[in-house]
Formats: structure tokens, sequence, C-alpha cells
């Protein structure tokens, strides 16, 4: 077994993994930097790091160099790298291994396949995934990509190969687009990943988001946990998520369920991961992308499983074998995960900057509260803007969505603006009640972004005026007998010195 | 009796005649209120005595003469929130309040008997200048005026309202007073009207553009407060009379209230990022320290990185100047040091006690604030600091470095009580500017000058810097934890309860202008 | 004839006008703080600090957290159950002022955010086209060694955006443009 462990990574997920780790009995450091030395995740580590004192031209936690020096020089067996940051880069998980230092994930290998979407797709294809038809490698030129955006049908979306997160992402609904965007998509990758290599696949108009969560160890098992519904999204940001989804039947999950299976068998995957699949309207579902880390949504597979996926991964890089067969698992009622995010959703989803000012949390048994801030707190541009996750976990669907929107109406954040009242405007949407929802659910199914509860415009109204009242009445600020008495050996020497 | 009384009624009808719903429904159609309605609206209910309501217009030789009936200013005394206070209302339905001489002495009358009974005086303008007609006779009433003005100042205070046009001379009346309000939409103020701009300069320029609301209160700084309306304009000046006492003898008037002194604030402990980098809303912990919460901020829109205000402390008003780091770091550079002066003038000529809260990384550098002369401008603000003989306290949150250590009130220049939060960093300079002046050559030779210079700074940081040394050395009276700043304020101010400082006789100091 | 007449804060009128697209306004009769009626309806309001700091309003027979967000004269920002509402309070007659000025004056030309100072600009935080309310942050400027927020003043729609991060500005470049919105 690991007998300790550096947290990469800062905010919940950090003491998301020292909670774990400290429960198996592993030595937890966590890294203090100068942006924020006073971060709550460093209340939950074993031990505190410094971070190097260095340039600041590389973030902390995108600083390869440094991380691994902190591990070697501190004697520390393995890294964690959370979500985010470093955890998909290959150059980090080699950098480990070249350090003797386990890296809590799969091989810089399996990283590096999983990462090119190129290379994925060709194993996708020998693992008999279906997938939406496009070109398997990178397109050459400008004719190129006319001519193969013709061959498959529009729409069309060109992709960058080693692009995520929504960036370096382009549709074309006609030929005379192809062109434009084609060289757009080239620019945009060849910036942001350092690769101009893009390629070309049909594109499923307001398909569903569904993924699977895998586990393999270094033995061969692999097993799946079931799967997210992870479509309420904007602009590829996923904001609320469920397991399972309510698009799924027995039969639909488990061809899809096994086809997650057989592309992991064929990358020789291991540790956790993430298969990523579009399902369109007519339930054919297609394979999009493999993420090669824990994801910020893992605790509604944890809800319904009973698993504990951070525990699994340590397990599996300490070269453990899977204890548990696919007939172990078994799922259990329904889970929501709301991201509670500090938003200005009424401004178009802004950050909002600012200090906590207060902060209350619903209690619950039926609920799991993850979250890296407390009172005080300062929200800045520089960090994800995410506050808490609030996980619920209910008998079914209808029983989740209502312990999700009790609990968010005892939810109260000050100082700075939140999705909260937007969790609950999902929650209370027919549409999404309905469960018949795609990823373009916010766009075309919400005519109100933010929830308002009965009369709450009046008493908004009433508060402001009330205030105003308040702020302008000073009738009783002075009065005849507050008229200032000045002490007279005072008033003496004021008049001498005028 | 019969007649005579008879005869005084009728006097008295025809001057209500002369407000008719016309009268009242002209000015609203502006989206103004009326001289009277203004001025009844500023004294307490049936608190307002009028004063030569009944004098006409003095005759002219030129033109079109008409004469009303107070010559189109009302001027009068009363009291708001029971104290007294003088004022005049110009009346743009009557002859566009233009100012002629029996409308000029109105206006010197009620500063003339303010200045000997020692209450405030407020100036609600609202007229279209000098009376052509009346010529150089309406032109020795503006003088007369500001001559009244001058007397005035430092001795009560005195508050013009800029309620529609102020336009050519008209504008040195207010701009001598102490405080300037402005209404949104409905009032300018500008020495030269755009027709001439436009024929001399050819510059196209609209009357908002050039003199309205919005570029006095943000560009030009002459206005300090601006409202939406008149209604809410008149609240103002009610509040602000509120916080300032009615002459240079007394004190500001005491409010007690029930927000404790000994109130701990844990906020504030969190409140100065570690980061010596990033910013944090100032006012924020000005909120925090004073009753309830209540900052009434002058000039709030110019100048932004100072902050300055009144508020109170234990039922006590105090005059609150703050570096905001927010804004440009908190720098000082020419306007926020004439800003702050103008403001420390004030407290001092009226007993108002000073609490300054300090984060302040120096002056602003570079050759556009050198040329327009940030070295007689800062020298406002160090001399004001200086001159005050007003009870002077300072926090000092974070930065406090180099000239703009001195400036910021220290003990050197008479600083009653100077106390620090744990994140303060005093010395001469920043760390960067220190460590590259003390070990240039070292950095010079060093194989990574980098990070060589990151370790120096680090140890200049943590055994320069600290407030610790200067409170040894006396020049910080007290370390303090923040959470209980607004206890020790307190104790502070009440100690110097009966602070008396005597200066050298002179006619006047020659402050820097 | 005094229908402006506000020397009482009691028994006066007040009009909250909410800066939402709709415009959507409430009148109040004042009785004093706590009590009010709009419509014939009586409304009475309490307010309460809870032991863990949070303020919660009551009114209606429903209690709901709130927060004052930011007070700029007779305009105020409030959040009602984390939703965010400004409103500005007028009196009958302020109202209509302002129907009579902005009859007058042509349509506002919008904002320009230009830099307060030199500097970096390390990030920029809208897009064009997208809807600004008063305090949005626009772009984040590194001066001084210091990150200043730059923010909306007024409400709008954001035109042209001038810089990109890691630019560097010099004082008055213009950074950020909005439009006023469409009426």
């Amino acid at each position: 077994m690991i007998k300790s462990i550096l947290i990469a990574n800062r905010g919940e997920i950090a003491i998301r993994i020292a909670r774990t780790a400290h429960r198996m009995g592993i030595k937890t450091y966590g890294i203090r930097t100068k942006k924020e030395p006073n971060a709550v995740y460093l209340q939950k580590v074993d031990q505190i790091v410094d971070f190097p004192d260095t340039d600041g031209t590389i973030a902390e936690f995108l600083d390869i160099k440094n991380l691994v020096k902190v591990a070697v020089d501190n004697n520390i067996e393995s890294v964690h790298p959370g979500y985010g940051y470093l955890s998909e880069n290959p150059d980090f998980a080699q950098a480990c291994r070249d350090a003797g230092v386990i890296f809590v994930g799969p091989s810089p290998e399996i990283i590096h396949k999983m990462g090119d979407k190129i290379i994925a797709k060709e194993i996708a294809q020998r693992a008999g995934v279906p997938m939406t038809g496009g070109t398997l490698g990178g397109i050459p030129d400008t004719k190129a990509a006319i001519e193969e955006a013709n061959r498959i049908g529009y729409p069309v979306i060109i992709k960058a190969a080693t692009g995520g997160g929504g960036r370096g992402m382009r549709v074309c609904t006609k030929e005379d687009e192809v062109a434009p965007n084609f060289e757009l998509c080239q620019k945009e990758a060849l910036t942001a990943f350092n690769d101009p290599t893009v390629f070309i696949e049909k594109y499923i108009v307001n398909p569903k988001h569904i993924e699977f969560q895998i586990v393999a160890d270094k033995y061969g098992n692999v097993i799946h946990l079931g799967e997210r519904e992870c479509s309420i999204q904007r602009k590829h940001q996923k904001l609320l998520e469920e397991a399972p989804s309510p698009a799924l039947d027995h039969e639909l999950r488990e061809k899809m369920a096994s086809a997650a299976v057989r592309l992991a068998k064929e990358a020789k995957y291991e540790s956790l991961g993430t298969v990523e699949f579009l399902l369109d309207n007519d339930k054919n579902f297609y394979f999009m992308e493999m993420n090669t880390r824990i994801q910020v949504e893992h605790p509604v597979t944890e809800m319904i499983t009973g698993l504990n996926l951070v525990e699994l991964q340590l397990l599996i890089a300490s070269g453990e074998k899977l204890q548990i067969r696919q007939e172990d698992v078994k799922l259990n009622g329904w889970a929501i995960e709301c991201r509670i995010n500090a938003e200005d959703v009424q401004s178009g989803f802004t950050p909002s900057i600012g200090m906590i000012k207060n902060m209350r949390l619903p209690s619950n048994n039926r609920i799991r509260i993850d979250s890296g801030v407390r009172v005080g707190t300062e929200i800045t541009p520089f960090f994800d803007s995410m506050i808490a996750k609030l996980i619920v976990h209910g008998e079914d669907r209808a029983d989740a969505i209502k312990i999700a929107l009790h609990s968010l109406e005892h939810f109260v954040v000050t100082g700075v603006k939140t999705t909260i009242p937007f969790d609950k405007a999902v929650l209370h949407n027919e549409v999404y009640r309905k469960g018949d929802f795609n990823t373009s659910f916010i766009e075309t199914c919400m005519d109100n972004l933010v929830w308002r509860e009965e009369h709450e415009e009046l008493i908004a109204a009433l508060l402001a005026v009330s205030n105003y009242n308040h702020d302008n009445d000073f009738s009783g600020d002075t009065t005849d007998q507050a008229e200032p008495n000045v002490d007279p050996w005072v008033l003496q020497r004021r008049i001498r010195h005028l | 009796m019969g007649q005579a009384f008879d005869k005084f009624l009728e006097r008295q009808k025809r001057l209500e005649a002369q407000y008719d719903d016309n009268y009242y429904e002209k000015q609203h159609n502006r989206g103004k209120l009326t001289a009277r309605e203004r001025i009844l609206m500023l004294f307490d209910e049936g608190s307002f005595e009028e004063l030569d309501a009944f004098v006409p217009s003095a005759g002219s030789s030129f033109g079109k003469t008409k004469s009303v009936m107070g010559d189109g200013v009302i001027a009068g005394y009363g009291t708001v929130q029971g104290r007294q206070v003088f004022a005049y209302s110009q009346d743009f339905n009557m002859m566009g309040g233009s100012l002629g001489a029996v409308h000029a002495q109105k206006i010197v009358k009620v500063h003339d008997m303010a200045l000997k009974t020692g209450s405030p005086v407020v100036g609600l303008i609202d007229s279209g200048g000098a009376r052509i007609q009346e010529g150089v006779s309406s032109l020795n009433g503006y003088a007369n005026i500001f001559r009244r003005n001058v007397l005035a100042s430092g001795v009560v205070p005195q508050i013009s309202a800029i309620m529609g046009p102020a336009a050519g001379g008209a504008v040195y009346s207010p701009a001598m007073t102490d405080f300037i309000f402005m209404t949104e939409g409905t009032s300018y103020m500008f020495v030269t009207g755009p027709d001439v701009v436009r024929q001399v300069l050819n510059e196209d320029v609209t009357t908002e553009e050039l003199g309205g609301a919005k570029v006095h209160s943000t560009k030009s700084g002459v206005a300090q407060f601006v409202y939406s309306d008149d209604a809410n304009l008149i609240l103002g000046i009610k509040k602000l009379l509120t916080y300032i006492p009615s002459n240079n003898i007394e004190n500001a008037p005491f409010v007690p209230n029930d927000d404790p002194v000994d109130r701990i604030e844990e906020s504030l402990r969190d409140i100065v990022p570690e980061d010596p980098d990033k910013p944090y809303d100032v006012k924020e912990v000005i909120r925090l320290v004073v009753d309830k919460g209540r900052f009434f901020e002058v000039a709030e829109n110019f100048a932004q990185n100072i902050v300055v205000g009144f508020a109170r402390l234990g039922g006590f008003t105090i005059g609150v100047i703050a570096n905001q780091p927010k804004v440009m770091a908190g720098s000082l550079d020419i306007d926020s040091s004439v800003k702050g002066a103008r403001f420390i003038n004030f407290c001092d000529s009226f007993n108002i006690p000073i609490v300054t809260f300090e984060d302040v990384p120096g002056f602003m550098p570079g050759s556009d604030q050198e040329h327009q002369g940030i070295i007689r401008n800062g020298a406002k603000l160090l001399y004001a600091y200086t001159r005050a003989t007003v009870p002077k306290l300072t926090v000092i949150l974070r930065k406090s470095y180099g000239g703009a250590y001195i400036v910021m009130n220290a003990k050197g220049i008479g600083g009653d009580y100077s106390f620090a939060w744990p994140t303060a960093e005093i010395a001469v300079m920043g760390p960067d500017g220190a460590i590259a002046i003390l070990y240039k050559k070292e950095l010079a030779a060093a194989e990574d000058p980098a990070k060589l210079k990151r370790e120096l700074v680090a140890k200049y940081r943590e055994e320069v810097t600290n407030p610790y040394i200067a409170d040894e050395k006396g020049f910080i009276d007290e370390v303090i934890d923040p959470a209980e700043t607004r206890n020790k304020l307190y104790r502070a101010l009440k100690s110097l309860d009966k602070k008396s400082v005597s200066l050298p006789r002179r006619k006047h100091g020659n402050i820097p202008l | 004839m005094m229908d402006s007449n506000t020397q009482n804060i009691q028994n006066r009128t007040l009009i909250a006008v909410s800066n939402n697209q709709e415009k959507s306004s409430y009148e109040f009769q004042v009785k004093n703080q706590y009590e009010f009626s709009s419509k014939g309806r009586k409304l009475k309001v309490e307010m309460v600090e809870e032991a863990d700091g949070i303020m919660l309003i009551s009114c209606e027979g429903v209690r709901y957290p709130f927060e004052i967000v930011s007070i700029k004269q007779n305009t105020y920002e409030v959040m009602v159950n984390g939703v965010s509402y400004t409103f500005t309070i007028e009196t009958p007659f302020s109202l209509k002022r302002r129907q009579i000025l902005a009859a007058q004056k042509p349509a506002d030309a919008g904002e320009e955010l230009r830099a307060p100072m030199p500097g970096k600009i390390v990030s920029v935080l809208v897009k064009p086209g997208q809807e600004v309310q008063p305090g949005t942050a626009l772009v984040v400027l590194e001066a001084m060694k210091m990150q200043n927020t730059l923010s909306a003043t007024e409400a709008g729609i954001v035109g042209t955006v001038a810089v990109k991060e890691g630019q560097t500005v010099s004082k008055d470049d213009l950074l950020v443009e909005t439009k006023k919105p469409k009426a």
C-alpha cells in the first residue's frame, strides 16, 4: 500500500482526496501557495509543504518540475493530481515515473493515447464502439476538409485533436463555412494546445451527454459503475449532473456499458476513467472521448453505488487487485449534484468576485456537500469559481429532486452571487422533471435562468424602499438636547487660538 | 386697525398670487421643483421665516423692466432637524432667477445674519446669471456675495446646491463654499457656455458634457454630491447637516445610537488579503468600524483612490480618510491629494476629528504626474494633515511606504495615535525597489538573479517591513487585533476630548496652491 | 399643489422601479419603516439577523434570506434568496421628472471603459453582445503589481472589446465599450 501522498491540487478536490487517503492511513501532504496561504484545504492535510519560490510564470499546480521536486524532496511516495490542472498531462505522469513517484492515475502512455482524439478514435473503432461518421486521421488542408465534410454530410464539427473543455471546436452547417472554420480551428488548436492537428466528424444536433464510470486494475479487470447524466451544460461547462440517467432503460444501459468496458479493455486501461457518449434522439449513441482522471461529478456515482472512487483509485495505484466484480455493483436510488459556483447568472454567468461574507449550509442525512471555501474566502478570477457541490441521494428521481430543492432553499451564501437560484430553476423546470432533456436545455427550455419564489420581487422592492426610508430618516439624529456642549477648558482655548 | 390690517392682508394676498398654479407647473414641466418647494422642504415643517419677501426689483434704464416681489430669490431662516440654518433659494420662474442688485442684497443679508449667529448657510442655486439690464450693479452684487463667502469660510459651514444653471461669474460663489451638490440632468456649471466655446474654439460640446453633474462629480471634482432629483438632493443636504457643527466654535451634534463601541468585528481579520498585491474594498473596513455601518461619503465618484467622508463613532462625528486599494492600488496622485487635503481642511475648521485608514504603496510615478505638479499638489495633503489641530488617528492596514507614510498622518507630523494591523508593512520603500538598490552588485553578479531577488525580498519582508519595528521605536502606538479596531479608535478619541494645540500666531499660513 | 412634498418620511408615496427589462415598478404608501400599503393591501415587513449573521426578511407569511449588495444614492441592489434585484426609489414627482428628461435627451451613447492607469490586461471577463449590469466585472487590469477589477457602471450590452489578455495598455486606452440596451 502507498504510505504517503502529495495532493497536487487545491479546493474541494484536495479536501476530498485528503479525507479518503487519511482514512486509509496514508499520510497526506498539501501544497501551500502564495496565492492562497490560508486556504481551507490546507487544514485538512496531515502536513503542509510550501511551494518553492518561483518567478511565477507557471502557475503552481501546472509546474511539473517543481511539483515533482516537492514530492522527491519530502520523500513522498505518490502524487494525486485531482482534476483539471495536470491530471491528464502525460508529461507529468512521465516525470513522476522518472522520479520514482507513483502517479495516481493511468500510465503516461494511456493518458497520451486517450488524450489524442485521433488515436482514441482508432482504439474505439477496434473495440467496435459506435462513433459519429468522420475522419480517423488529421485533415491535411482546406481542400481535404471540404471533401471530407461533403462526404460525411452536414452539419459537421471540426475539432482539435488534442483539445478539450469545449475549446477548439467549430460547427459547420454548409459547405462555405468549412474553409474559414477549418483555418480558424487550426489556429486556435495551435495557440491553445500547441498542436494544429484537427479532424472532422458528424455533428449531432442537440444530443444528450452521458458518461460511464470505468474502474480498471493493472491486471486486466475492468468494471463499470453505471452512467452519469451530464446534459445540463452551458458552453460545455456542466452545471448539474445526476445518476442514473432518465434517458436510459436497462437494455440501452447494458449496451453502452459494455461498449465502454470494451473500449477500456482495448486500451489496456488502468485506474479510474470516464467514457463520454453522445446520445441522439433516436437512442443511437456515439463515443466522444475518454477522460483519464477523477471527474468533478464523481460523487453522484458514489452515492448510488456506495463505493468510494478515490479509495479505488488509490488501491489500484498501489497495485492492488480489484475486489469487486461487475455483479457486485448495485445501483441504488437516484443522486443529483448541483454545482454552486460564484457566478452572476443574471449577467450571463460572469464570475462574481468578492469575499464570502457568510455561508449557511443545509444539513440532512441524505445530502453531501463538498466544498473548499469558508467564510472569509476571497473569490478571485484566478481560480475556478466553484464554491461547493451539493450532492443528494433519493429513493427515486422525484425524491432526489425534492431533497435537492429543499436543501438549496437552506443554502445561503452572502458576499458573492451564486448559481443556487439557477440550480433551483432547473429543478423546478417541467422539462427537466420529465427527464427528457438534452444539451440544448438551457437555451431552449429555460425561460427564466433563476428561480423566484412567490412575491419575491415585491419583497425585494419593499426591502429597498424600507432601507431607503431608513437611510433617509435621520429625524432622530439631531434634537435640541443633542446640541453640542463644548467643554469650557476646550472652549476657552478654541477661542483664544482664533 | 381695520383698514391698516386690510392693507396688510391685501399685500399678503398679492404675494400669494405670485405663486399661482402656473408658477408650479412651469417648473415641474422642466422636471424641477420650484424655489419655494425646495426651501420649504429643506426646513423643518412650519419653521421657515422668509425675509424681504416684498422687496421690488431695482429699476433699470435699459430694456424690459418687470418687477416681481422678492426679486427672484427666496431668503430666510428656519430649523433643520431642530438646528438653525440660513438659506436662500433662487427662483428660476422669476426673471430666470437672474441676479439683480436687490436679489444680491438679500443673499448678502442671509450671509451676514448667519455669521452673526454662527449658523450654516445653504444656497439653492437656479439662476440665469447676472441681470443684464441692471449692468454693473448686478456685477457688484456678485462681488458682495463672493466677499461674504470668503468671510464666512471656516467660520460657518456653507453648502451650495446647483439645481439649474450656474454660468459665468456665478459659479464662483458655490466654488468658494464647502460643499457643492448637483442634480443629475437638470443642473450645470461652467465659466463659459457651449455657444462661446463653439465660436471661439470650434469645439462642439453639449451643456451636459461641458458642465453637467456627471462631469463635475467624476472629472473636475467641482461637485461633491450628485443626486437624481431635487427632493433627494435636499434630503442629502439635511443628512450632511446632521454630521457637522453649526460653526467653528461648537462641536458636531452628538447622536447616540445602540451600536456598542466595544463591538468585536471578527470579519476585519480576514479583510486584508495576505497577498500584498491583492486589492480589497477599504469602504468595507470603514463600514465595519463606524456606528451602524453608516458612512456618508464625500466626492465618491472623483479620485476614487482616496475615500473621504463622514461617519460617527460612539455618537461623535468623525471625518474618515482612507486609501482605496481597489482603485489604482490606492496610490496617491494629484487629484486624490487635493481631494484629501480639502476634506481635512474642512474637518479641521469645524472641530471634526480625523480618522485615517492607510494602505498606500506611494505616490503615483510617471512624467504625466510629475509634470502636472504632483510635488506641489502632494504638498497640499501634507500641509493640510500637518496644520490640522483636531484629534488625528491613524490605522495602518497594510502598506505604508516612503513619503506616503509621512503624508498619511505619521506621528512625526502631528498624528495623535497610530495603530497598525498585523498585516502592516512600514518601510522606506517596497521590497522590490529596496532590494534592487541595496543589493545591486550582488544581483548583477548572481548566477540566478531572479532567485536571489526573491529570497532577498522574502527576507526584507520578514525583517524590515513588519509593524513591530515601528512599534518598538514608538512610531506606532500599538499593533492591534483588527477585530478590536472600533473600540481602540473610540478610546483614543475619548482620550483626545480635550486636545488643544497652539500654533504660532500669524495672519495665515501659505499653503502651496 | 405641493404634490412633490417629501418633507415627511412618513405618510408618503414611494415607487420602486426595477432596472430589469420590464422596468417593473411597485408603488407603496409608507406608514413608517416597517408598515406599508400597496394597492390597498397592508404590508408589514420585519427584518432579523440570525445568530450566524444571515439576515432574513419576513413579509406576507414568508421568510427569505437577503443581503443589501450596494447602495448608490437612491439605487439599491438587494439579493433575496440569492436572486439580485436593483431598484431605484422614486417619488411620484421624481418619476415624472425622469420621463421629462428622457423625452428631452437623445438616446445615450452608452459607456466607454478606459484604462485608469497604465498596466497589463490579466483577463477579459466579457464578450461582445453580452448583457452587463452595473457592477459586472469587465476586465482585470494589473497595474502597480495589483490586480484591479474594472466594472461596468451602467447596464448595457457589450459592444467592442478592444483588448486581449496579456496586452499592455496606456492610461485612457479604450478597453470595453458598452451600448445601452434598446428600450
